[in-house]
């Protein structure tokens, strides 16, 4: 009875886990989830006691992290090595992404020495030191341990024709005044600017004034409509003049809005835009020039 | 912006069309404004709404 429960408890045990891993590697291909799940139901397969498996395997989150750390989506089929390999969790530093692990060959693993702490954690380390691994097929060729070379190991090496990696951490550069050109920035500014934004702030509230003015007219002569005038054709008379004077009014209080915000304003972001890059000037561009 | 200035200028153009038909349909129909005007003077006083108007600018003007 006990052996019955505990076996129920480990496959849905295993069942959870299983669904709950594919829920968390929804940011792979479909390919790569499907390879990814099948190895691991491949290993909860072999795994004599399957409870203790989920012990050392831990949370699925922990084995997501572990699996989309340092993934690229594969277009060509995954070797078959790689997918009895557990990934590599702590090998990768912050901010880098780390190269696929090179498998390495059982034939030069020294018998009864333990695999590196470094590849896995503390409790896959356990598992697999005391779970034999499956016998793999003669006719498997056998992958190349070191088939690339990865930059960075070159960089620490201080292999000076290796490149460099493309990530930079270095902080951002500051970019340096140059105290005349913001002299020279600040007197055209006060002299030119400052007045053209306030003729063109003006020219806008003028066109403001015009349309609300003209819109006002025009409710006003549609409202004189109803001011005792009892002749139909009157009545329509101020009604159309009305209608004629506040449709004028619409497009220029309009014209007024887009003349404060395309010119006006534009002007203004274009002033600070020229002057943040005049006055400022980067390295990187002192050393193209 | 654009799509803005679209929708103003055909809301514009109708109120203009409708206007434009309603004036000249009066037009049609004999409207007179000099009647208009009587009644209009008749209701509101706006030569006394001018001459204020009018006193209030030179009042601004003074201060300036």
């Amino acid at each position: 009875m006990t052996i019955s429960m505990n076996w129920e408890e480990t496959v849905i045990g295993r069942q959870k886990f299983i669904a709950e891993l594919a829920k968390l590697l929804s940011g792979m291909t479909a390919r790569d989830r499907e390879s990814t799940l099948a190895k691991y139901n491949d290993m909860f397969d072999k795994a004599g006691n399957e409870e203790e498996l989920l012990t050392n395997l831990g949370s699925p989150t922990r084995v997501a992290i572990c699996e989309l750390r340092g993934y690229i989506p594969s277009e060509e089929p995954e070797p078959e090595s790689a997918s009895s390999e557990i990934p590599d969790c702590q090998a990768a530093p912050d901010g880098l992404i780390e190269p696929e692990p090179t498998p390495e060959p059982l034939s030069e693993e020294p018998a009864g020495e333990s695999p590196p702490a470094t590849d896995v954690s503390d409790g896959l380390v356990e598992y697999f030191r005391d779970t034999p691994r499956p016998a793999e097929p003669e006719d498997e060729p056998v992958p190349d341990p070191a088939p690339e070379e990865s930059p960075r190991d070159g960089a620490e090496d201080g292999d000076p024709d290796t490149p460099e990696p493309a990530f930079d951490r270095s902080a951002p550069e500051k970019p340096r005044p140059i105290a005349g050109r913001i002299i020279l920035y600040a007197a055209f500014g006060i002299l030119v600017c400052i007045p053209v934004t306030a003729v063109l702030a003006a020219l806008s509230l003028c066109l403001l004034a015009l349309g609300a003015g003209l819109l006002s007219i025009g409710i006003f002569t549609v409202s004189l409509s109803f001011a005792g005038i009892s002749v139909f054709a009157d009545i329509m008379m101020l009604i159309g003049a009305g209608l004629v004077i506040g449709a004028l009014g619409v497009p220029v209080a309009f014209l007024a809005v887009w003349v404060f915000l395309r010119l006006t304003v534009g002007f203004v972001n274009l002033i600070l835009r020229t002057g943040a890059k005049w006055c400022y000037e980067n390295e990187k561009e002192e050393s193209q020039t | 912006m654009k799509k803005a200035w679209r929708i103003v200028l055909i809301l514009t153009l109708s109120v203009l069309a409708l206007g434009g038909i309603c004036f000249a349909l009066s037009l049609i129909l004999g409207a007179d404004l000099v009647r208009i005007s009587d009644a209009v003077f008749a209701r509101y006083d706006l030569a006394q709404t001018i001459l204020n108007v009018q006193n209030l600018i030179f009042k601004i003007k003074t201060i300036f």
